[in-house]
């Protein structure tokens, strides 16, 4: 083994085999040459070992592979473990080095001892320079701008507050005993980096800038902190670009979005179960589940076996698999998926749910059509104004007109749908059925006293994105109190919040999970939906998607047994007012003098909390699984297989 | 039958998805003496089929064309069907409200000297106007008319997204237009609207092209772009008959797209070869894809494309060139049934990293059998990319949309300077780098910009407004010039503008951005009208326009205006330079490096 080189260049890689030369070769040119090349391949599905190995021939380099995915955060400690060298710097296979950043970095820790981590400028999003990700005014307040970091903003390009990206870093070593990267098992986050320089900071290292840009910190759309917390990001996207089976729930905790902890959330949907049970169905989810994707456990409860095949790409609510719950198993579409749906025989495809899924749904069903023949269910949420947008509004009609059972989430739906259609639909298959309505188990007892029985004082909840619900001060005219829940929510609104703070009618909380729904959302008087105004006059031709919608933090509302505040919108038609007609548990406003007037009548708003209270499991999925299954049933037997000897279509797959 | 007050005219295409929404919404009016007259244009059996159950109402009738003819053609075939003395709109994927026909009877009915009637209109999903859409024309929807002997304009005459040019503009002519003012119908959004088809930069010539697989040339003028006419410009290479096949004559199959001067690649069927297309779907303005209106290449349908492919058995794929094609490039690469396949590219590899699709565009490089380059300098930036992937024996150097060679004409004009004494600097598209301080330093210097091209001047008219305070008289705006006037008009000039920016990569081929790798299309623009070519020096940096025009000694470089000034006044130099140009302009044409192509072509089979 050749001599301690002075610097240890750590290469965390997954993924990248399209990348990893220009950043293998931008580390040759250094100028600076005693370094040694720590590659660890976090468990690569395509070929990096392969591009890797030319490298090897070098002595300096080592390339360390880990069987499977196990998160930056264990690569970068298994890198450090393995580094020999009197400095650390980092090269994410993505990223790439001008010739002099290793010599430039090394000058600075050489000749200034007092200094424990050195950083050069970098080039990132394309054309952007500057000597930090917060730009060149951070140069010498680095401890600063970690531990106070800037707001984070609405479609902002980097909220995690990070100040240094990897490539651009080089330290000494001495705190690496107390000083560690986050593991996946304390939790999956874009803050990964900063917390580690923060945690630097907190122990007295002192950083420097070199005074030169001498890296790029690469712009895709594949980067870890876009796939964790971007708006094309999210749970589902990580779990399927990082390859995570149904063993590896997350402590999921984004710097923006909704954040969750799989294994409090799920824990009680991680049984093993041998499935189908007696006549249970085999059935094959076909797109993705949006909120609440638990609630399919109320299909294993019934001894149905589920498995599933995910669209690629899912944005921030599209849940798709890999599930870290329940027993599904993943068929994916790629060019074995006809043998694979051969050999499991699948009863029925249940395909769901919002715009997104649509494109696979519909490849799905042109290839399974043509060879397999499945009865196929389609349940369509949101929403046919975006289809039309995208262009996939032929596929969802096709989708509608040919299917052998079709679920709307409300009659409006259903009918706007017929009118579209000119009454194409078969009444007899389909059925009503909100998209993602959550699964019983949280429909729990743990009932709370009333917030404004003691101070007479009326106090209304927000368990979702704020719509409408402004001017604040004409609800502090009227005496309504609003408690807004979710940190992920309080981020879109920060002009709403300096506004309302100060009257003391605000109360901001944190995000309210399904088991704390009943016990923390119960105090309230009344809950808020999106407010706003409908001008279809009662004509559905005429209607949009808040006409049309049912909000998913209504499963919530109805757990909680919480009347709903709605705009007064006259004669037009809207599914939640047709909702809360039904029931009658709602509060429908003119204004919001108006509104606190009819809140302040407690006998009429305890008798929309009773009929909201009778009428919860309503809400609840477990109520319909009968029906849904009752329409597969339904599908499976008026489904006339088609004639398998009809020449195949030669292609199967996105491919 | 008696003859029905309204005639509601449907013009429809391949819109069946949609097509029973607009019924519904007509048979719900509560105006009901109307006749419906549905003009398919040439749809697939699905619109017929979606039709069928409104066609037992005695009210509506129903016909088609065999073959797709232009929403002109189908709108004057259902006018002459039309028995009504009021003309109503709608288009098959737009909907009445159930008042509509009703409101607009009564305001022509109340204003005999109206012609033409017009409601408000929801628009854009949530929107609506109360009369004509800001920055639209008034919508076929939103209108009922009398009936009149005008007729539409139609596809062989002029595309446009313009109804108003189509039709609006005659009517007008003969009354008064009245508004309801109340939103009665909706103008529905969707991806595939026309008028979205028709505009540049998503739509275009090439987008409507690709749509309705027109198979003759197009005059076309959307409400953003440049007049385009291919009829005149196209006619030489599209009269002349086909080049017989040479003996050891290709199979060429092009896929993906030409981008600019795509006509070029009729140097290739000169030279005996037999040209095939398959085009990539839904192209931008400026993605040239088939039918081609030069003629002379053979398309091959989309659909089963792997089928068609393997029976005309091609010698080679030819694929390119931008980076809107990389995802249907890869597609046929990966599905390529063993034949050799080249892989051109030019605009760009950073695009391809925004768009995450750089590991296609890398499977293009390391999985095909040839590659070709557009400038040395980006061969090499994506050789530390490929490393031994990329074999110097598979690599061409070529750019990647060259002028044929019949643009390059020799009628040149006297220069402009010889005038007024002054200099005279032409920029044939987007100013780039000539910030409006820049303009007023050239005009310091009295140096006059010549700024070329109606479309990229609407996009540039703030910069416009500031240079017309800051160098006044200096500034001169001229309409675009198509290819076949480039020399006569640019050789007024004394010199042409390349982009100016300043290169940051000290030599770094790690540190280039597009601009320092890339030749820009007007390369070949100045090169045709002998001028000499204008960039900002970038001494000590890899900038690929730089180092060809050092090499070929065609370019004026500087560093600060009054250096250029002083430049520009060595008229001995200058003349130097402009017969530099002039003589090797032939090298900025396609046909100089077509045998080169081929011969790169044969050495990979």
């Amino acid at each position: 083994m050749p001599d301690r080189p002075r610097v240890s260049v750590l290469m965390p890689t997954f993924k990248h085999a399209t990348f990893i030369r220009r950043a293998i070769e931008s580390l040759c040119a250094q100028t600076f040459q005693d370094w040694e090349l720590v590659i660890v391949d976090d468990g690569s599905p395509d070929d990096t070992a392969e591009v890797v190995a030319p490298y090897l021939s070098d002595a300096r380099v080592g390339y360390y592979r880990l069987e499977r995915n196990r998160g930056l955060g264990v690569a970068l400690n298994e890198a450090v473990s393995r580094a020999r060298g009197d400095y650390i710097a980092y090269l994410p296979s993505d990223d790439v080095y001008y010739p002099e950043h290793l010599q430039k970095l090394v000058t600075v820790l050489d000749t200034h001892p007092n200094v424990y981590l050195a950083y050069g400028g970098l080039r990132w999003n394309y054309d952007t320079y500057a000597a930090t990700l917060q730009g060149d005014h951070k140069v010498g307040q680095e401890a600063e701008a970690l531990l106070n970091p800037p707001p984070i903003k609405k479609g902002g390009r980097l909220n995690n507050g990070n100040l240094l990206a990897l490539v651009q870093v080089m330290h000494r070593r001495g705190h690496e005993n107390a000083v560690q990267w986050t593991p996946r098992a304390v939790e999956e986050s874009d803050r990964l980096e900063a917390d580690y320089w923060r945690a630097l900071v907190r122990r007295g290292a002192a950083f420097a800038y070199t005074g030169d840009i001498t890296c790029e910190w690469v712009d895709h759309p594949d980067e870890r902190h876009k796939i964790i917390a971007s708006s094309q990001g999210g749970l589902s996207r990580f779990r399927q670009y990082y390859g995570l089976g149904r063993d590896e729930p997350l402590n999921w905790q984004p710097s923006y979005g909704p954040r969750t902890d799989e294994r409090v959330r799920y824990a009680k949907f991680r049984v093993r179960r041998d499935l189908p049970l007696g006549d249970g169905l085999k059935i094959l989810l076909v797109g993705e589940l949006g909120f609440n994707p638990d609630r399919i456990m109320a299909l294993e409860e019934r001894g149905h076996k589920l498995y599933g095949t995910w669209m690629s790409q899912p944005e921030g609510w599209d849940t798709t698999g890999p599930l870290s719950f329940g027993n599904v198993e993943d068929i994916p579409f790629d060019h074995d998926w006809v043998e694979r749906v051969r050999t499991v025989q699948p009863d029925v495809i249940y395909a769901l749910l919002n715009w997104q899924a649509v494109p696979l749904i519909h490849d799905v069903f042109t290839v399974q059509k043509h060879r397999v023949g499945l009865p196929f269910v389609f349940h369509f949420k949101e929403g046919p104004f975006i289809c039309q947008e995208k262009g996939t509004w032929p596929l969802l009609i096709r989708l509608l007109r040919e299917s052998d059972g079709q679920v709307f989430i409300n009659s409006e739906c259903y009918e706007w749908f017929q009118l579209a259609t000119d009454y194409a639909l078969d009444p007899d298959r389909t059925l009503i059925l909100d998209g993602d309505l959550p699964k019983a188990d949280w429909f729990t007892d743990e009932w709370s006293p009333r917030l404004g029985d003691p101070d007479g004082e009326v106090h209304t909840v927000c368990a979702g994105r704020v719509i409408g619900i402004e001017p604040f001060t004409d609800l502090v005219r009227a005496g309504v109190h609003v408690h807004f829940y979710g940190d992920h929510f309080h981020q879109m609104m920060p002009n709403l919040i300096r506004e309302g703070m100060p009257t003391g009618y605000m109360h901001l909380h944190p995000t309210v999970q399904p088991w704390e729904w009943v016990r923390e959302l119960s105090q309230y008087d009344a809950a808020w939906l999106h407010v706003f105004d409908s001008r279809n006059g009662g004509d559905l031709r005429r209607a949009n998607w808040d006409d049309l919608n049912l909000p998913a933090r209504l499963g919530a509302y109805y757990a909680a047994g919480l009347p709903l505040i709605l705009k007064d919108v006259g004669d037009s038609r809207t599914a939640l007012k047709s909702l809360a007609q039904q029931y009658d548990v709602g509060v429908f406003f003119k204004n919001f003098t108006d509104l606190g007037e009819q809140l302040r009548d407690r006998q009429r708003v305890a008798q929309l909390n009773t009929n909201m209270r009778t009428a919860r499991l309503e809400g609840a999925f477990d109520t319909y699984v009968d029906a849904l299954v009752a329409l597969f049933r339904q599908a499976i037997e008026g489904h006339r297989p088609v004639n398998r000897r009809l020449p195949v279509r030669e292609q199967t797959g996105n491919g | 039958m008696a003859k029905p007050l309204v005639s509601v005219l449907m013009p429809t295409y391949n819109q069946h998805a949609f097509i029973t929404r607009a019924l519904e919404s007509l048979t719900a009016q509560t105006f009901t003496d109307w006749e419906l007259v549905i003009m398919d244009d040439g749809s697939t059996v699905e619109t017929r089929i979606a039709v069928e159950s409104f066609l037992e109402d005695v009210r509506v009738r129903y016909y088609r064309r065999a073959a797709n003819g232009g929403l002109g053609l189908a709108l004057n075939d259902a006018l002459a069907e039309a028995r009504g003395e009021l003309i109503a709109y709608l288009p098959s994927d737009d909907i009445y409200y159930a008042d509509h026909l009703a409101s607009l009877v009564a305001i022509l009915r109340n204003n005999p000297d109206a012609v033409m009637a017009v409601s408000g209109v929801r628009h854009h999903y949530n929107r609506s106007a109360d009369g004509q859409i800001s920055g639209y024309p008034v919508q076929l929807v939103q209108v009922m008319h009398r009936k009149t002997i005008d007729r539409w304009l139609e596809r062989t005459e002029l595309v446009t997204d313009d109804l108003h040019r189509m039709y609006w503009g005659a009517l007008e002519q003969r009354g008064k237009i009245v508004y309801s003012r109340r939103v009665t119908c909706e103008w529905v959004h969707h991806r595939d609207q026309l008028h979205r088809l028709l505009r540049e930069p998503e739509g275009g010539i090439n987008a409507y092209r690709s749509h309705f697989n027109v198979k003759h040339p197009l005059r076309f003028h959307s409400t953003i772009g440049n007049f385009i006419d291919e009829y005149e410009h196209y006619r030489p290479f599209r009269e002349r008959p086909d080049t017989p096949a040479a003996p050891d004559g290709l199979k060429i199959l092009l896929v993906g797209e030409l981008a600019y001067n795509a006509e070029r690649v009729l140097a290739l069927e000169e030279r005996g070869h037999k040209l095939y297309g398959l085009w990539m779907k839904q192209p931008h303005w400026y993605n040239t894809v088939g039918p081609l209106p030069f003629g002379h290449v053979e398309d091959v349908p989309y659909d089963n494309w792997v089928e068609s492919v393997k029976a005309i058995q091609p010698d080679v794929i030819y694929a390119l060139l931008n980076w809107q094609a990389v995802p249907f490039a890869h597609d046929v690469l990966m599905r390529n049934p063993g034949i050799p396949f080249v892989w051109h590219f030019k605009e760009s590899p950073f695009i391809c990293f925004d768009r995450g699709t750089w590991p296609q565009l890398v499977d293009l490089y390391t999985k095909s059998d040839g590659q070709i380059y557009c400038s040395p300098e980006m061969r090499d930036w994506f050789a530390v990319f490929l490393g031994s992937a990329l074999d110097p024996t598979r690599t061409l150097i070529m750019d990647g949309d060259l002028p044929k060679r019949e643009w390059f004409t020799d009628d040149c004009l006297p220069l402009l300077s010889e005038q007024d004494g002054e200099i005279h600097t032409v920029v044939p598209g987007r100013p780039i780098g000539l910030h409006p301080s820049v303009v007023e330093a050239l005009a310091r210097e009295r140096i006059h910009v010549h700024f070329y091209g109606d479309y990229t001047q609407g996009q540039w008219k703030e910069w416009i407004d500031k240079v017309k305070v800051l160098a006044p008289g200096y500034l001169h705006l001229h309409p675009n010039v198509g290819q076949q006037y480039w020399t006569r008009e640019f050789s007024q000039y004394d010199a042409g503008w390349l982009h100016v920016f300043p290169s940051d990569n000290g030599g770094e081929l790690r540190r280039a951005i597009w601009d320092d790798l890339n030749y820009p299309a007007r390369i070949a623009t100045l090169a045709a009208a002998g001028l000499p070519m204008l960039q900002g020096d970038n001494t000590g940096h890899i900038a690929a326009t730089q180092a060809l025009a050092e090499t070929m000694g065609i370019g004026i470089c500087f560093r600060t205006i009054e250096a250029l000034g002083s430049k520009l006044r060595d008229r001995e130099n200058l003349q130097r330079i402009r017969q530099n140009v002039w003589q090797q302009r032939q090298q900025f044409t396609f046909d100089a490096h077509a045998d080169r192509l081929i011969a790169f072509f044969r050495s990979l089979l």
